[in-house]
């Protein structure tokens, strides 16, 4: 339903003598696919720029060079009012729910917005609606005259979710959405998720670190290492046997995993994109690295039934 | 800035918990409330020429005394309120709407538009404000109408500024981003998400624009580019008490004291709205 092609994202971080720009590579040539009716999950540390690829797909930010395709059709350059389409269809959650509703609008009024945006139906059935939707995320219909500063994290979470919602979507990239929530709240929030994929049949983008929430909830895996796909495949095969040592990395630090005595840590933290030039992105950190590790970068090729860029699968 | 709906309350009680503050509040509508009733309340008209009491000192039949006309000080004191309150609001709204028209779309659409909005900010600022604007009135002559425009087209870089660095970091904020997600035109974001969002620190610039905008009339008056006489300004009663200074002094204090206190007061309102909109004074107290 949405594929990119070789998607790249570099921020300009300031300029040099005589003009010469420094940049940073925040996502570097990703082809994901998005599949419809599937749960494809993006997984890495932070930093790994999983959430710009989310803001380059829902062309918040324009990319610097790669395409994005929408149920084929190319939308890289479409300007935003060939984008209604899209805007209907595509829409977002994010992982701040302090930061992601406006604090001087009402519930009214921000669950509304959409739908007069896009004209779905006449004002009169608006309240009634957005009534029975609210019930749908677990809110009552009370919510609307209120502001945001009123509610807690898991209540905001579940008024995106109903914003999200408004206009039935087909797509929903989730950005980190449980991950500024207490634990008991995210159990809440991600079985309200899962029960939209089932009963409305629902596509998501799910990016998140929490490899656990992950394995439940996701078909299909993209690891992600400082802007690349390191590993991609069905969630089961990269579960039960990751290929690329980052991936194993990330699996060992999951507690109860069973993997922690096929993974070694990484050292230290990720180097800043920055600093990533010819080689593996992954060498300064790799329990197992090879030379040609550092002066060759390895491709993402097709390997044991997974999409794996690792010199030692080759 | 953070200044979000719950804060109305804790606004208003930090507000009033401030003397000064309140105390600039209380002067800004007792000024008010003169300016609005001069006819009523002022004891002559403003060009009411009373020939037997010319250049005559503060005292029962002429509170403050006349001046070399024999025109009632107190009653054009009063009318002279009127023009300054006039000349303050109408200036600030004009500097504030096309600070806020190209502060917004500099910080919103950024790139060129951005260097282009603010090397025109910069270059309004290099020029001496007063001097531009003597040169401006020479050029279309002097009057109240006039003024207002003048100093309302020359003042608004302040609030530009301000508006752009809000809108700098309104920009990637996840209610804006979430908006354009869903389809928000940039007119639509721009108006309804981030500008009710940077209001606060615009709200306190104009108050305290108010106050120089009325210090600028005033000068420009005194120097006989502003209000034109008979009708009465501070500052052409100020122009009259400089040519009698050594025998009528009541004819530059008084007006001279209702410059400051305005001036003051505008600034002491201003200053407690500042401390009272932002959150990031509030932890130091």
């Amino acid at each position: 339903m949405i594929r990119t092609e070789d998607l790249t994202k570099q921020f300009v971080t300031g300029k040099g003598f005589l003009g010469r720009k420094k940049t940073v590579t925040a996502v570097d040539r990703v082809n994901i696919t998005i599949t419809r009716g599937k749960v494809t999950a993006v997984v890495g540390e932070s930093g790994s720029g999983k959430s710009t690829l989310a803001r380059l797909i829902l062309r918040l930010l324009p990319p610097t060079s790669g395409r994005i395709y929408y149920d084929g059709t190319d939308i890289t350059t479409k300007r935003s009012s060939e984008l209604r389409e899209f805007r209907r269809k595509v829409q977002v959650i994010f992982q701040d729910p302090f930061a992601s509703l406006n604090p001087r609008m009402n519930i009214m009024s921000i669950l509304s917005e959409p739908l007069k945006i896009h004209r779905i139906m006449p004002r009169e059935q608006i309240k009634d609606f957005l009534e029975s939707l609210l019930e749908s995320v677990g809110l009552s219909a009370d919510v609307l005259n209120r502001y945001p500063h009123e509610f807690s994290g898991g209540q905001r979470q579940r008024i995106s979710i109903a914003r999200a919602l408004t206009l039935s979507p087909e797509l929903i990239i989730a950005d980190e959405p449980l991950s500024s929530l207490d634990v008991s709240i995210q159990a809440q929030i991600l079985n309200l998720l899962n029960s939209l994929r089932e009963e409305k049949g629902i596509s998501f983008l799910f990016i998140s670190h929490d490899l656990n929430v992950v394995r439940y909830f996701s078909d299909y895996i993209y690891v992600m290492y400082l802007g690349r796909v390191v590993e991609a495949g069905l969630s089961d095969v990269i579960f039960e046997n990751p290929a690329h040592p980052y991936t194993l990395s990330l699996l060992a630090a999951v507690p109860g995993s069973g993997m922690r005595k096929k993974g070694r840590h990484p050292a230290g933290e990720p180097d800043g994109p920055v600093h990533a030039q010819e080689g593996c992105p992954f060498y300064p950190r790799c329990p197992e690295r090879l030379s040609i590790c550092n002066t060759r970068a390895p491709e993402l090729i097709e390997g044991s039934g997974r999409l794996v860029a690792c010199h030692l699968q080759q | 800035m953070e200044g979000n709906s719950t804060s109305i309350v804790s606004t208003w009680q930090i507000f009033i918990k401030n003397r000064l503050a309140l105390s600039g509040s209380i002067l800004v509508i007792i000024l008010f409330s003169l300016a609005i009733l001069a006819p009523v309340i002022a004891p002559y008209d403003y060009d009411y020429i009373d020939r037997h009491h010319i250049l005559e000192p503060p005292g029962r039949e002429h509170l403050l005394g006349t001046d070399d006309l024999g025109r009632d000080v107190l009653s054009r004191m009063l009318y002279g309120a009127r023009v300054s309150l006039a000349v303050g609001f109408v200036a600030v709204g004009i500097a504030t709407i096309i600070g806020i028209v190209i502060g917004a779309i500099a910080g919103y659409y950024g790139g060129f538009l951005d260097r282009l909005n603010m090397r025109l900010v910069d270059i309004m600022l290099s020029i001496p404000g007063f001097f531009l604007i003597l040169t401006v009135i020479a050029f279309i002559g002097p009057g109240i109408w006039n003024i207002m425009i003048i100093i309302g087209l020359t003042s608004w870089m302040g609030v530009a500024r301000l508006v752009r660095a809000e809108f700098l970091s309104l920009k990637t904020r996840e209610y804006v981003l979430a908006a354009k997600a869903i389809g928000a035109s940039d007119f639509r974001i721009i108006f309804r998400h981030m500008l009710p969002n940077s209001l606060a620190p615009v709200i306190v610039s104009a108050v305290l624009g108010i106050a120089s905008a009325v210090l600028l009339e005033s000068g420009l008056s005194f120097l006989g580019l502003g209000v034109q006489p008979p009708y009465p300004s501070w500052g052409n009663i100020l122009t009259q008490g400089q040519a009698n200074i050594e025998i009528a002094w009541w004819l530059s204090v008084f007006p001279g004291l209702a410059i400051l206190i305005t001036v003051l007061a505008y600034n002491l309102l201003g200053e407690g709205l500042r401390d009272a909109l932002d959150p990031r004074l509030r932890e130091g107290r």
